[in-house]
């Protein structure tokens, strides 16, 4: 192992190295997504030294931003785009999106831009007792986001038709929606494929917007590298050490290590407890890896008479909370035609007929603030096993808010309506829809996504109901932080990247200022210490 | 079968590496199944399956994310290949395997999979459908009849712009005009 990551570039492809390293820092940071990347950027703009680690390759924007979706389908999502939540009992099997990149999952998000709600934090602070969670202490975290993100609300006239067919049907009923706001600036061109990279250029994910001020502040970014464990010594994280993925099937190559006083572990939900675990942290409060939430979401496609052509206009543009007593939230969404193909019913002839309506199409979806109910553990293999059982409440909620969509897209003269009950029939009218709704079926014919898994490191205010303090900084095992979505207490009904990267800030704030005091008491020390040798 | 793939296709292959995630026996299986589920009507209403070019895009694209990802997906494709290959006499009633079947009751045996009241057999033709079909109607007469009117789902949005934008041109678009 050399004494420094042997390369002189500040991200630097740990395919490409022929050996290992071991190096000292003052913060090794585990994973580059949108937790890891914000702790990098503030911690190295406050002067410390900071080297990340990231599992996934590094891609330039320039590059995957050419990619066909399946090309970054296979590329940037971790496990190719085939992670499924194994449904418990009458749970629907929920197909799972995560990155596995330098930048992670926020590559692959729609953009929308969302603060925790107030209620949300309200309860954080009234029945966690979780009081440094409040609105009104995050306030300063959403602001720096947002602006170094270029959050803006997506204008009208960037709406697609697919949108304004589903705001007709709630205007229709009296369904209030408003614009959503997304991180794009004003340089959204409407190509409406956000979720497999953008190839405007467009998207402020981690890796365009924070993660070039870390390294233009000196962090090192080392991608394909795995890190396998904390270093423990004298009670205490002392950093990480792991392999270098080397090769086509990823295979470990070169070990490295990074010693450091403080760790971030910023993996992700699904990631963060495996390493946690592998710590032998979680046994205390037995909370490690459990109450998963994932905001649990549907579509609905609805064919019209008319063309729609719903591929020219931001992937989403308006949401409603009209239901948000009712756990629903509603979202525009679309997607690349050849995702909307894959995801028609029918098989064969039928099939084709309705790819082939696809220009006549508006989709919109659901999404649930759901109660949690997933576990996360080891398997034999590299990616943990997620499980989850969904509350009856939840999916009741889920069933109803297709027939919410459905209804919108029948006001908005709709003629056919495919939900993603798998191999139910069209519903051409209210009454089926509802039928539906009543109907008795299993739920695993529920063809159902998500995209912000959360919780399974949580944040609490007693080590005995949680994983990390109201700071990120583990009960069990100081110097050790986890900065990702897996510290949220709570699901949050609302897309996570703001509240992810808010957290991480704040946990990056006060770690900066922990650091800078360890420096000048060293600094103290060491002068006391020169100057009593000088005056002996 | 990569002499079907394209050339984003294949200049991907050329740069990523290709490591098959699944047995020549899983392919044949998963291609079995893309065969009938791209499959069409001719204008006299005759059925043809799907194209060889669309299916082995496909199977290849499977393959490959398999071998690309954990030994979890490796062990799970492996095993729905088998259930897919071994329900149609259960499902349809035929004592025959998958592949062995025409193409007009391989139609019938993955519809039957889709519409079965047990949301597991939904899911299993799920685990193939969606992500093949994904990658089957990316290019070709198979996103053409997606009604997509860019070369590519690739490409940007060319109604922002009053003429082709150059190659350099700056992310500035503000909105449609």
């Amino acid at each position: 192992m050399t004494r420094d990551i042997p390369a002189a570039e500040a991200i630097v492809s740990g395919r490409a190295l022929a050996t290992g390293f071991d190096v000292e820092c003052d913060v090794a940071i585990v994973g580059s997504g949108a937790g890891g990347a914000v702790c990098a950027a503030l911690l190295a703009e406050a002067g410390h030294r900071v080297v990340v680690l990231e599992e996934g390759p590094h891609v330039r924007p320039d590059e995957y931003q050419t990619w066909t979706p399946s090309m970054s389908v296979r590329r940037l999502f971790r496990e190719a785009g085939l992670l499924t939540a194994m449904g418990v009992g009458d749970t629907p099997m929920i197909s799972i999106t995560l990155g596995r990149a330098v930048g992670g999952s926020s590559l692959l998000t729609g953009g929308v831009c969302f603060r925790i709600p107030s209620d949300v934090h309200h309860t954080w602070v009234r029945d966690l007792g979780l009081g440094e969670l409040s609105e009104a202490a995050l306030g300063p975290a959403y602001e720096e986001v947002e602006r170094r993100m270029r959050v803006r609300e997506v204008p009208p006239q960037m709406r697609s038709r697919s949108t304004e067919k589903f705001l007709q049907g709630a205007e229709a009923l009296g369904i209030e929606m408003r614009p959503i706001r997304r991180n794009t600036g004003l340089d959204c061109e409407g190509n409406a494929r956000c979720n497999f990279t953008c190839p405007a250029g467009a998207k402020r994910s981690v890796d365009v917007s924070y993660l070039p001020s870390a390294t233009a502040h000196g962090a090192r970014i080392v991608s394909d590298a795995l890190v396998t464990d904390v270093i423990v010594s004298n009670g205490r994280a002392a950093g990480v050490e792991g392999h270098l993925l080397g090769g086509d099937d990823a295979a470990r190559s070169h070990a490295f290590r990074v010693r450091a006083r403080h760790v971030i572990a910023a993996c992700g939900t699904l990631h963060t407890p495996l390493l946690l675990f592998r710590t032998g942290l979680g046994l205390r409060s037995g909370e490690l890896g459990n109450h998963v939430t994932l905001h649990p979401a549907v579509r609905v496609v609805a064919r019209f008479d008319e063309p729609i052509v719903g591929w020219d206009g931001a992937l989403q543009s308006v949401y409603s909370d009209q239901f948000h007593s009712d756990g629903i939230k509603l979202v525009g969404v679309y997607s690349a035609p050849n995702v909307l193909a894959a995801g028609m019913p029918g098989v064969g002839p039928e099939f084709r007929r309705r790819v082939r309506s696809l220009p006549y199409c508006a989709t919109f979806g659901a999404m649930i603030h759901d109660e949690g109910g997933g576990t996360v553990r080891a398997s034999p293999g590299r990616e943990p096993l997620l499980w989850y059982s969904m509350a009856p409440r939840d999916l009741s909620r889920l069933r109803k808010s297709m027939t919410i969509l459905a209804e919108m897209a029948f006001a908005a003269g709709a003629r056919e309506v495919y939900t993603s009950v798998l191999g139910a029939p069209p519903i051409t009218d209210m009454d089926k829809a509802r039928a539906l709704e009543r109907l008795n079926i299993d739920a695993r014919r529920i063809e159902c996504m998500a995209f912000h898994p959360l919780g399974s490191a949580r944040a609490a205010n007693d080590p005995r109901r949680g994983v990390v303090n109201q700071w990120g900084e583990t009960f069990e095992l100081p110097g050790l932080y986890v900065a990702d979505g897996s510290i949220l207490p709570t699901s949050i009904g609302v897309n996570s990247q703001v509240p992810i990267m808010s957290m991480a800030a704040r946990i990056a704030w006060k770690l900066g200022e922990r650091i800078a005091h360890e420096k000048a008491v060293a600094t103290r020390t060491r002068g006391r210490a020169l100057r009593r040798r000088v005056a002996d | 079968m990569s002499e079907h793939l394209s050339a984003a296709h294949k200049a991907d292959e050329t740069n990523a590496g290709f490591r098959r995630g699944l047995s020549p026996r899983a392919e044949r299986v998963a291609a079995s199944a893309m065969e009938a589920i791209l499959a069409d009507e001719d204008e006299r209403g005759n059925l043809i399956p799907g194209s060889p070019e669309a299916c082995a895009r496909a199977v290849r694209w499977l393959s490959r994310s398999a071998g690309h990802s954990s030994s979890n997906i490796r062990f799970g494709y492996g095993l729905l290949t088998w259930l897919l290959q071994l329900l149609p006499l259960f499902m349809i009633g035929v004592p025959s395997r998958m592949t062995e079947l025409s193409l007009g009751d391989r139609i019938r045996y993955l519809t039957a999979l889709e519409t079965s009241r047990y949301g597991l057999l939904s899911m299993l033709l799920l685990a193939f459908k969606v992500p093949m079909s994904i990658v089957a109607f990316e290019e070709g007469a198979e996103l053409s009849s997606t009604g997509f009117d860019r070369p590519s789902t690739a490409s940007r949005r060319s109604l922002m712009w009053a003429e082709a934008p150059p190659a350099n041109a700056p992310n500035t678009a503000g909105g449609v005009s």
